[in-house]
């Protein structure tokens, strides 16, 4: 096997919970506002069912092919030629996320704090840390996001509670004003991110005690689904109908807190939330990337790939939109369809896929 | 796995050079910002000229002045007051950058105020910057003014540091009405919501050679849809205070019938509560305010040890309270016909299916709305005397 390390199941919840909800937490509520309005902290609710979904799926084809990436039982499933396609499918595939991500990142650092510095170098500069956390391997980057994920939490924490005096619960009537289809259209956001639970399949194989991890990914699920409550329960408490038309509402919030004149301006605590979550998310992204692609070339180790991959992401963050209306644009209306299909929805074709043949192959035998 | 680690281990101290000589590119830093280029806003006023150009209006402080005020309590006046004109407030900045030689840091800006002209014309002009500008905060007191914004910032305050501060201070007072760029944009946003938004006016102080000009809040401004439309004064804005559920320290002076002199009470603590009911087609609010207080002076020849004395002001205070809503409301929503204090959201609230159809025509529903106002008062304490001082015993109404 090419990565020999092992991490526990808790340690890959750990990691999971910033891989989703990084950029979720600051992009997803005004999106979900546009749509759902004031029931947009019932849209997560709606959006988790998927994420359940995406991590029984991925946990049911880890039982079936134990020790082997995505990359790896496509072949074994769908025969050599049409296996290697399937993986290319999915190597593009989280290129172009990875660059995505990449690109978010960027945009709001440069958007809200560094308007005069070149795109360039922080896509570059978070690229290189991602490259050396991915290069130390499973574990380095499993015990990175225990370093990062107990300050992105409590960094969201405290946010939501110096919020929490100038919240105004009232604005939560009238639930379902319009029926449940805009609660329902909101969720289609929020399910795009809880699709990319799919990236266990990459880490399903490293786990030391794999009989937790179906427990484990799925605690992950729940206090994903939880934050993105808060979070878009605070966004509209502050806001009200407003949020809708602010970019970074999370963002907008944290400024808005003033206590006593002198805990104010508190943008970088946001910031610190979204640096410490966005390495994490996407060191997860890129380590499934740089390993897939070496298992997809049969290389006897991943690190080679690392470096190239990086560069290439640069390139995919900077294609991936001319300016970030663009961006947005395509995460809002794409990536609902785009994530989900091929998280969600092709894995379960392989799921299924995998169950017939195998009723197929006992009743040959019997 | 060990042979290609080997060439990186012969190249280490070539990798440390390296590394060493990529810290020369941290004082490269694009977005650095040092606090000699700086000068902090404190606070902007955006008025509308003839020609219809945006006239920008900053007060500004120098970093080290600020730090130095603070150590020298009677320090000299140290804002100064800018202005130029564009054509877009990102244009106005622009030119008036060109008269500062320093870099105007927006970051610790209090207060903005816009002058009549401009909300009369349209706030949208000015409100879509404040809330798109990535400096912008949400949190910073929005004024109105009839006077040139200008002439407010060139006032010189006596007790805060900067005409901005006086500005921040009078607002949290709370004996006017307070509002944020965010409550204002939650306003603009919502067609059937309107906003009052305190007026600031200069007022001489001091007399003869000390004539000073200092700040005052008088009334408000009331913007309907976006544009302002009428003002009010003082005394209606209380009312609007309590309709608001945003009071919180108020003196309301009372004179009993049959009593001579007066008694005033402050206010300890109150609240609002809102209850719609559409019956038969008719929209009716019952409105239910509480409020507790404190005699403060006793000018009368009451007694207030005597309870019934006590029940007596209770009614009287309540029968003020009542009286002081009744008049913003017959302000504001029968002859200004603004919801400014988002009725429309409470019946929203409460009866969502009605209100998708009503909100339409929401403009002919709102004056219409029957409103039925019930106070309730107690007196929690008569002060730190009994009986009132300086009247003979005899003179004492039991």
């Amino acid at each position: 096997m090419i990565e020999q390390g092992k991490i526990s199941s808790l340690q890959m919840a750990i990691f999971m919970y910033p891989a989703i909800i990084a950029t979720g937490v600051l992009l997803i509520p005004s999106i979900t506002a546009v749509h759902a309005g004031r029931d947009m902290w019932i849209s997560p609710i709606w959006g988790s069912f998927i994420g359940f979904a995406t991590v029984y799926i991925a946990y049911k084809l880890h039982t079936q092919y134990p020790g082997k990436t995505v990359i790896q039982y496509s072949e074994d499933i769908l025969g050599k030629l049409l296996g290697k396609m399937l993986g290319l499918i999915y190597l593009l595939f989280y290129l172009h996320i990875t660059g995505i991500v990449l690109r978010e990142y960027s945009e709001f650092i440069l958007g809200i704090f560094f308007l005069h510095t070149p795109i360039i170098v922080i896509l570059g500069s978070m690229i290189l840390v991602g490259a050396f956390a991915v290069r130390g391997g499973v574990e380095v980057i499993a015990r990175a996001s225990q370093i990062c994920t107990p300050i992105v939490v409590i960094l969201l924490l405290s946010v939501f509670i110096f919020l929490s005096q100038d919240l105004e619960p009232r604005y939560i009537l009238p639930i379902f004003e319009e029926g449940i289809t805009p609660s329902l259209k909101g969720a289609l956001t929020h399910q795009a991110w809880f699709s990319e639970f799919f990236l266990i399949s990459f880490f399903l194989p490293f786990l030391a005690d794999g009989e937790k991890s179906l427990k484990w990914s799925f605690i992950s699920v729940v206090f994903v689904m939880l934050t993105f409550i808060t979070a878009n329960l605070s966004a509209l408490f502050l806001f009200g109908d407003l949020t809708a038309k602010f970019l970074y509402p999370l963002m907008s919030a944290a400024r808005y807190i003033s206590i006593a004149d002198f805990i104010e301006q508190l943008e970088s605590l946001v910031m610190a939330i979204w640096v410490a979550g966005a390495f994490v998310k996407l060191s997860v992204f890129y380590y499934a990337l740089s390993l897939g692609t070496a298992q997809w070339l049969n290389l006897s180790e991943y690190k080679s790939t690392v470096f190239p991959l990086g560069i290439l992401l640069v390139v995919v963050a900077i294609w991936s939109g001319d300016n970030l209306t663009e961006v947005k644009e395509t995460v809002g209306t794409l990536g609902p369809f785009y994530l989900t299909s091929l998280q969600t929805v092709l894995p379960l074709i392989l799921l299924l896929f995998v169950l017939v043949k195998k009723k197929v192959q006992k009743g040959a035998k019997g | 796995m060990s042979s290609s680690r080997e060439p990186t281990s012969r190249l280490k101290p070539l990798f440390l050079l390296l590394m060493c000589c990529s810290l020369l590119l941290l004082s490269a830093c694009w977005d650095r910002v040092e606090v000699n280029d700086i000068v902090f806003v404190l606070g902007a006023g955006l008025h509308e000229t003839e020609d219809g150009m945006i006239e920008l209006s900053i007060e500004m402080v120098l970093p080290q002045q600020e730090v130095g005020a603070d150590a020298e309590a009677d320090s000299e006046l140290s804002t100064y007051v800018e202005a130029a004109e564009g054509r877009t407030i990102m244009d106005a900045i622009a030119n008036l950058q060109q008269k500062v030689p320093r870099e105007l840091f927006w970051g610790q800006m209090s207060t903005t105020i816009i002058s009549e002209s401009l909300a009369e014309s349209g706030m949208q002009r000015a409100m879509d910057f404040l809330a798109r500008h990535p400096g912008a905060r949400l949190r910073k007191h929005i004024f109105i003014t009839q006077e040139d914004p200008v002439e407010i910032f060139s006032t010189a305050p006596h007790l805060e540091q900067s005409a901005s501060d006086t500005m921040k201070e009078l607002a949290r007072m709370q004996l006017g009405i307070e509002v944020d760029i965010l409550e204002l944009l939650k306003a603009m946003d919502e067609e059937s919501i309107d906003i009052a938004v305190p007026l600031i006016e200069t007022t001489p102080i001091g007399q003869g050679k000390n004539e000073k000009q200092d700040l005052q809040i008088n009334g408000a401004a009331i913007i309907k849809q976006g544009h302002m439309t009428n003002t009010i004064n003082m005394k209606a804005t209380r009312g609007v205070l309590w309709l608001k559920d945003e009071v919180e320290e108020t003196i309301v002076t009372i004179s009993p019938e049959d009593v001579e002199g007066r008694l005033t009470m402050k206010m300890a603590q109150s609240s609002t509560s809102f209850t719609p009911e559409i019956h038969n087609g008719k929209w009716r609010l019952h409105i239910y305010a509480k409020s507790e207080d404190d005699i403060f002076e006793n000018a009368s020849h009451l007694d207030p040890g005597d309870p019934d004395t006590i029940a007596m002001l209770e009614q009287e205070l309540a029968a003020e309270i009542k009286e002081r809503m009744e008049l913003a409301l017959q302000i504001i929503q029968k002859d200004i016909q603004a919801d400014v204090f988002h009725f429309g959201e409470i019946f929203r609230r409460h009866y969502p299916d009605q209100w998708k159809e009503a909100k339409l025509h929401w403009d002919e529903i709102y004056p219409e709305i029957e409103v039925n106002i019930e106070v309730e008062t107690t007196v929690n304490r008569p002060g730190m005397t009994v009986e009132p001082i300086g009247i003979p015993k005899g003179e004492v109404e039991e």
